[in-house]
């Protein structure tokens, strides 16, 4: 799967994420985190497992977190990278 | 039996005159200024009050307020989350705020970065960060003593051939910011093309684009109003601090170079700016004698004047080769971008 078109899913609350995805030609994962020094790997790890899980090859994925579980990781990263397939 | 309140909580469009009423009450009553410039306001209702608002023009947000007993909530997080998904959906990525500096840190926890800070002023961005923009231009980094010039070419003249050239023989390398802001008579990607056609020969010149960090409608808002009135030192400094914070120690920028201004009275605050506050932050000011051809200053803007009075041959000694192709081949479409309200710098 590639990302196709700018797309964006979940909000600035805390506990929550934003994810914003763009068409590019590598894979990459950038990551802003309130929480980047303690857990910025986990979020990493979380994220990278939704992609590949979804077979995602190429694209770019920004990551703005608020203290989110993984399991709002993965559903708002799943959302993002569906939006940014679909018309 | 405590009957169960529904608070019923909502954003919307504030798109009415008496919404837009109600919400500048709110934003006096936070010592927030109600600016009319602006595409969309939003509003935060509980149980059918006003309780926050937010507005956005293009990139930029501002107008946040919350009252002050809902303060310490997650409503601030919701109405910034608003307008940035609107933002989103407007097509702007990169959004900005600015705000007074005892706000700042709100807005970084909402992952905001801190991009300057003046006495009264904070400008925070999001989405991406001049470290996205530095990171871009890694590859022409090079060692030595640079020097930087921001120029805006509209269009490129032999006045900034010359300004450059005297700054590519006294340093090891020049990096030359073409103002990335469209708001110019010829178009960004035109002006960058010509710069770089009319440098070529100099290898030791590389040319970039400002992004947003110098002379854009962020940093420095009434460059395109052309109303040297509503110039404010805090946005001079707002441009400077960004300028000696992030861009001069990326690229190793020692001095920078300007023409002097007798004409422009806003390019003469720029420059009077710079000669103050550059210095204190290790940098030097050099300001270049402007270069003249029939005893006649070069700048862009006469050579807009000549071109829209139809006077082609006299820009034969004002423009280079590239230049000159380019106004002649496109005069009837800048003559009538021209006639439209296009600001012109």
């Amino acid at each position: 799967m590639v990302i196709l078109k700018k797309a964006q899913a979940g909000t600035m609350q805390s506990s929550d994420l934003m994810v914003f995805t763009e068409p590019s030609d590598g894979l990459e994962i950038i990551i802003d985190s309130t929480v980047a020094k303690q857990y910025g790997h986990l979020i990493r790890a979380k994220v990278e497992e939704v992609l590949d899980r979804m077979s995602v090859t190429q694209g770019t994925i920004r990551i703005k977190d608020r203290g989110a579980l993984d399991y709002a990781i993965d559903a708002r990263v799943q959302a993002a990278v569906l939006r940014s397939q679909g018309a | 039996m405590p009957s169960a309140i529904i608070w019923c909580t909502m954003i919307s469009y504030l798109l009415t005159d008496s919404r837009i009423r109600e919400a500048r009450e709110l934003l006096i009553d936070s010592g927030l200024d109600f600016d009319p410039n602006f595409d969309i306001f939003l509003g935060y209702y509980e149980g059918g009050c006003l309780i926050a608002v937010g507005a956005r023009h293009k990139n930029v947000l501002k107008m946040v307020a919350v009252e002050p007993e809902h303060r310490d909530t997650g409503i601030f997080a919701e109405i910034i989350s608003a307008l940035v998904k609107d933002a989103f959906q407007a097509g702007y990525e990169h959004t900005f705020v600015f705000t007074k500096p005892e706000y700042s840190q709100s807005f970084q926890y909402l992952n905001f970065r801190p991009l300057a800070q003046t006495g009264s002023t904070a400008v925070l961005e999001y989405g991406y960060s001049i470290q996205d923009y530095l990171n871009k231009w890694k590859s022409i980094v090079r060692q030595g003593t640079n020097s930087g010039i921001v120029m805006n070419c509209n269009p490129f003249t032999f006045g900034h051939r010359y300004l450059i050239e005297t700054a590519a023989s006294q340093s090891d390398n020049v990096y030359v910011f073409v103002v990335e802001e469209d708001s110019s008579l010829i178009p960004f990607s035109k002006r960058m093309e010509l710069v770089r056609k009319g440098t070529e020969d100099l290898c030791n010149v590389h040319i970039l684009s400002t992004g947003p960090y110098a002379v854009s409608r962020i940093t420095f808002p009434s460059y395109f109003l052309k109303d040297a009135d509503k110039v404010t030192q805090e946005q001079l400094k707002t441009d400077l601090s960004i300028f000696c914070r992030y861009i001069a120690p990326a690229f190793g920028i020692k001095k920078r170079f300007a023409g002097q201004e007798p004409v422009c009275r806003l390019t003469a605050m720029y420059n009077d700016a710079m000669r103050k506050s550059l210095p204190e932050n290790g940098i030097e000011f050099v300001e270049i004698e402007r270069k003249t051809a029939g005893g006649r200053i070069i700048s862009a803007s006469s050579v807009r004047e000549m071109l829209l009075c139809g006077e082609t041959e006299k820009l034969r000694e004002m423009v280079p080769e590239a230049t000159y192709k380019y106004l002649t081949e496109n005069t009837g479409v800048l003559a009538s971008k021209n006639a439209t309200p296009v600001l012109n710098s």
